[in-house]
């Protein structure tokens, strides 16, 4: 039975299965009738997703289970294929290619434990959207938005994501400048407090608030501009970028070594 | 006709002399017309560096020119040696010609300084994301190249093995950026993942290169047919990005 999981065949059609299955998820989101399935993943915790609203999308649900489903297979036969074949060969082989393809192996588990973490645990929210003095809800978690201030057009803000990248110019927005001032609160426990900029979230007791974008509401000299922010509460996502970003660096060293010794 | 226009339709015209010279076996001529390609290739890059004060990120002609010039140069410094009678250059100096090719359909005009553009995560990701198509690229053309007829067997081993050795570097570099990808959405959109066509179609060509890395021995055993899994493999992210730029035309 441990020969048949471990198998290189066994492998090879895990992986076929889920390249198809993965390709059939991007089709999926070419499909205007089907992508709001595959937004609505973004918007909460997988495992929330999947407890609450994942049935109103069936396609998107069904898509996500077999993805689960070839997923769990590929683990498997990826530890008893490390278990009973790479680990031996570690310690028979004296060349640093096969030792590091047996560390690649075994940090891949680790990466897929991460992926699998940040689907289940934790909490998430996007797209709380917050004018100055108010208050928003991210799960238990409370986002205070005191005060904000943006110094560029207002009416460059609101556009559609794709219109906006010609707007939104090096000479027209300045994120450094723009900034919002942010306390969020668990109970009553403030957890987080400062100054916030895109693409400079606040971090700490493993929250993550990000300020994602600017909006306007009203128009002309009444309008006012506020930030929508995605809040995400996750103790092991430092872990597994660490570990993504070692699997990354052993397979480019992996690459380097056979370049250089097998008539690369 | 502005400098860029001149310098594109040079690198254009320059590459598919070079393939066109490379098909009719002119041993002499190829290499100087390659080099005269890439340089070409090399000056557009540097215009619109001038023009747009960043590396060629955006739109259809920057990314598309670094492709080809980081395929261009690979074709220049990996295809000699044992890959003499491979004669690798005219599959890179073909397959440059037809992605230069693409922008005559597409808008040539350097895209507008999105202000993301200027963030280093972001640079990265793009940069070597579009390394790594042109790396996979040349690791599907060399094991291409070892099924073309009147290729010793010595040489078309010596180009499946460095055919995968390109493979697993070009999927380095794609993993590289990657993590590049992950790191510039993580402080953007607060999450290093998307459930969305992009983050779907790279996990795809991961996933499709790394079915070809664990052939079962029946098939990895045989030759050809490993060679064919390596060319398919490495052609398919640039037949999707030229897709890309066809669907945004």
């Amino acid at each position: 039975m441990i020969n048949r999981l471990s198998s290189l065949t066994l492998s090879f059609w895990a992986l076929t299965f889920l390249a198809v299955w993965f390709g059939l998820g991007a089709i999926t989101s070419y499909i205007p009738a089907l992508r709001p399935g595959l937004d609505a993943m973004n918007g909460e915790l997988v495992r929330d997703w999947i407890m609450n609203s994942a049935w109103k999308t069936p396609v998107a649900a069904t898509w996500f289970l077999g993805l689960c489903a070839a997923a769990g297979i590929m683990v498997v036969n990826l530890i008893c294929c490390t278990w009973t074949r790479l680990i031996p060969r570690m310690t028979g082989t004296r060349r640093g290619s096969g030792r590091l393809l047996v560390l690649i192996h075994l940090i891949m588990v680790l990466v897929l434990l991460g992926h699998l973490s940040q689907m289940a645990f934790g909490t998430k929210a996007e797209n709380v959207r917050l004018l100055p003095g108010s208050n928003g809800q991210a799960g238990e978690y409370r986002i205070e938005l005191r005060g904000l201030e943006f110094k560029d057009d207002p009416a460059l803000l609101n556009y559609p994501y794709r219109p906006s990248r010609r707007i939104l110019t090096r000479d027209t927005f300045h994120p450094k400048e723009d900034h919002a001032e942010v306390s969020v609160f668990l109970g009553e426990e403030q957890v987080l407090a400062g100054t916030i900029r895109m693409l400079e979230p606040l971090v700490g007791q493993n929250v993550r608030l990000t300020l994602t974008d600017f909006y306007r509401e009203g128009e002309g000299p009444d309008a006012r501009v506020g930030g929508a922010f995605s809040l995400a509460a996750n103790p092991v996502t430092t872990l597994f970028l660490v570990s993504y970003a070692v699997w990354i660096g052993l397979y480019i060293l992996l690459a380097a070594f056979r370049l250089k010794n097998r008539n690369g | 006709m502005p400098f860029l226009e001149v310098a594109y339709f040079a690198a254009l015209v320059l590459s598919i002399a070079a393939a066109a010279s490379g098909w009719m076996r002119l041993k002499r001529l190829t290499p100087w017309l390659g080099l005269a390609a890439l340089t070409s290739i090399f000056l557009t890059l540097v215009l619109l560096y001038a023009k747009t004060k960043r590396p060629p990120v955006a739109g259809a002609i920057e990314p598309m020119m670094f492709m080809a010039f980081i395929l261009g140069l690979l074709g220049m410094l990996r295809s000699g040696g044992a890959l003499k009678t491979v004669r690798l250059d005219r599959l890179v100096w073909t397959a440059v010609s037809l992605l230069l090719s693409l922008l005559l359909f597409a808008d040539r005009t350097p895209y507008p300084a999105w202000f993301m553009y200027d963030y280093t995560w972001a640079r990265c990701f793009f940069l070597l994301r579009r390394a790594s198509v042109a790396v996979i690229l040349f690791s599907g053309l060399t094991a291409g190249g070892s099924l073309l007829p009147a290729v010793d067997e010595a040489a078309a081993r010596c180009a499946r093995k460095r055919a995968v050795n390109h493979l697993v570097a070009g999927t380095g570099l794609f993993l590289a950026g990657e993590f590049c990808g992950f790191t510039w959405a993580l402080n953007w959109l607060g999450d290093y993942w998307r459930w969305g066509r992009n983050f779907l179609e790279a996990t795809t060509v991961f996933l499709g290169i790394t079915v070809v890395l664990h052939l079962p021995v029946r098939w990895s055993s045989n030759p050809r047919a490993r060679a064919w899994a390596i060319a398919i493999a490495g052609c398919f992210p640039a037949i999707l990005y030229a897709a890309h730029l066809l669907e945004n035309l």
